[in-house]
């Protein structure tokens, strides 16, 4: 009789263990088909089109060319363009020129910026999408290797034209998922020649990463409806100074409050941060294809800026929104005021701006202040 | 209750004279409650010698020991004068007089019994004053430290941050450069390039 319960026991542990095996197995069969998709699609892209995109970035350093190139952001229909000459020599770097003669300069150190592509946005391209080649297409009167970019659902994200001959990237397209383009860049035309040397002098003052010199914009921002956004501490005077910021840099930030997620909505995740010396944190952040910079600066908005923006309150936070060539969100909760700006559509700047965490100060920096603050009250010889 | 009250106690206790005695032995002779309680009692005590260290000889070991007695006359003593302390004290006690006063200046004494132990020893009393007193002292100062916490974290709630304005046009330099578009302003700051074109598809 002794026996009855104690082999009841051993059949229920035995069951138990059936149970727990059977669940950690459907658990791992579970993550096996579809706990790891990235790397699914990692495997379905194309070597051949991912490493013309890599060659890109390296021909933007090494190939000389002159030519004026455009950026195009389609909203409801409504296009907005931009239109600069550039002119890259090897060793030195691209100079951009605007129409209105806003000069920028973009340095070959960081050369392989321009066209967006880095190591880092290529991973999440082929991690967020299926990188595919596309028969040639001719471009500019030159032969292009054409790659398309795929979602999940196998529609088109994004289509880049590849110069055949020297590998540089021609034009950009990214396309929304009903179809149309949200932005279109890319040369409109093209001569590679090596430029003259001694053309126009780069600005000494504006460094940008590690020891790369970049001027700012030297043109002031002229008059209109939109005069009332030049900031005080304007970049047609001032000199830049961004560092980047490492991972031990950030959780250094982080801990002392400031709020710097590592993903936002839209499966973009982070993938460069910088800092102007004791400013604003520049947190770059793409999904492969769109861009979305959020600036990070401590302090309460000043509204009065932003007049003519529209206002839009949903969860007790109010961001401020407006509309041209790129996307402006303007938000401000828990002492920091975050500015978000993308090439994507408004609604990706809006979703950001709302979805940003609220700054938080660390328990003991809030409790020392607020025995400062009480100090200074009870303080008889004030 | 048996039939004899407290002469059965002091049967058991030897304290009868031989006349009330002999008459209390007659009635148990005939009465079975009062045998049986004398029985009960006779086995208490028994057993209340057993526990003892020293093994009971004789009556003697009945009375209480004369350090007993000392520290029972202590609790009855007046507070200002000094009780004595027994010299083969285990336990060390410090004079009730000392801590009295403090305690109830401290706390109404009616809370004392709940924590005092059952026995009523006044070693034991005395020490729990000490502990009563430094307890006293660590909840008060953990209240202090607690309270000041508390309002300092309270009133550091708000940071004094700075208005700020974000540098718009800097911003649109920046975005570009590590997106990798013309280092150029925007339209919302330079509306100069900003070039409109026919609605798109």
């Amino acid at each position: 009789m002794t026996a009855t319960p104690s082999t009841a026991c051993h059949r229920r542990g035995r069951r138990r263990t059936l149970i727990a095996g059977g669940l950690a197995g459907a658990v791992a069969l579970a993550w096996g088909l579809a706990g790891d998709p990235a790397a699914a699609r990692r495997a379905r892209s194309d070597p051949g089109a991912v490493g013309l995109l890599r060659a890109a970035a390296d021909a933007a350093r090494r190939v000389p060319y002159e030519g004026r190139r455009f950026l195009t952001t389609w909203s409801r229909g409504r296009a907005e363009t931009s239109r600069v000459t550039a002119v890259h020599t090897p060793g030195d770097g691209v100079r951009y020129t605007s129409g209105a003669g806003a000069q920028g300069y973009l340095p070959d150190v960081s050369a392989g910026d321009s066209t967006g592509f880095t190591a880092r946005t290529l991973d999440l391209l082929t991690r967020n999408y299926t990188v595919v080649r596309k028969p040639d297409a001719p471009l500019l009167g030159r032969r292009a290797d054409v790659v398309e970019a795929r979602r999940r659902d196998g529609t088109i994200a994004g289509r880049f034209w590849l110069d055949a001959e020297t590998g540089l990237l021609l034009h950009r397209e990214l396309i929304d998922a009903t179809g149309r383009p949200v932005i279109t860049s890319g040369f409109t035309e093209i001569s590679f020649t090596v430029p003259a040397q001694g053309g126009t002098a780069p600005r000494p003052g504006r460094t940008r990463g590690a020891a790369v010199d970049a001027p700012a914009v030297t043109e002031a921002p002229a008059g209109g409806p939109t005069s009332a956004n030049a900031a005080p501490n304007s970049a047609a005077t001032s000199s830049i100074l961004e560092q980047p910021l490492d991972a031990r840099a950030l959780a250094g930030l982080k801990r002392g409050g400031w709020p710097l997620p590592k993903r936002l909505p839209g499966h973009l995740t982070l993938y460069d941060a910088r800092r102007e010396a004791g400013g604003a944190v520049h947190l770059s952040y793409s999904d492969g294809l769109a861009s979305v910079s959020v600036f990070v600066q401590p302090g309460t908005l000043d509204t009065t800026a932003l007049t003519g923006w529209k206002k839009t309150v949903r969860h007790g936070r109010a961001v401020f929104c407006r509309e041209s060539l790129r996307r402006w969100a303007v938000a401000a909760s828990g002492g920091y005021v975050y500015t978000v700006l993308t090439d994507a559509p408004q609604s990706t700047a809006e979703a950001v701006a709302f979805d940003l965490p609220r700054g938080s100060d660390p328990f003991w920096t809030r409790l020392a202040r607020g025995a400062r603050r009480l100090a200074s009250a009870a303080d008889p010889f004030k | 209750m048996s039939c004899l009250g407290e002469r059965l106690t002091a049967l058991i206790d030897d304290e009868l004279d031989p006349a009330e005695r002999d008459r209390v032995l007659a009635h148990l002779a005939g009465c079975a409650d009062c045998r049986a309680e004398a029985d009960e009692l006779r086995r208490v005590k028994g057993r209340l010698r057993g526990l003892s260290a020293v093994p009971a000889s004789d009556g003697a070991d009945d009375l209480p020991s004369g350090d007993f007695l000392n520290r029972l006359r202590s609790m009855g003593a007046d507070p200002g004068a000094t009780a004595p302390e027994p010299p083969d004290s285990t336990q060390p006690m410090r004079p009730a007089a000392h801590s009295r006063p403090l305690r109830s200046s401290v706390r109404p004494v009616r809370t004392a019994p709940a924590a005092r132990p059952r026995d009523n020893r006044p070693g034991a009393r005395a020490g729990t004053a000490t502990r009563h007193r430094r307890r006293y002292l660590v909840v008060g100062a953990a209240t202090l430290f607690i309270g000041l916490g508390t309002a300092s974290y309270v009133a550091g709630g708000r940071q004094q941050a700075p208005t700020v304005t974000p540098a718009f046009d800097r911003f649109a330099v920046e975005h570009a450069l590590t997106t990798g578009d013309a280092p150029v302003t925007d339209p919302l700051t330079d509306p100069a390039n900003q070039i409109k074109t026919a609605p798109g598809p």
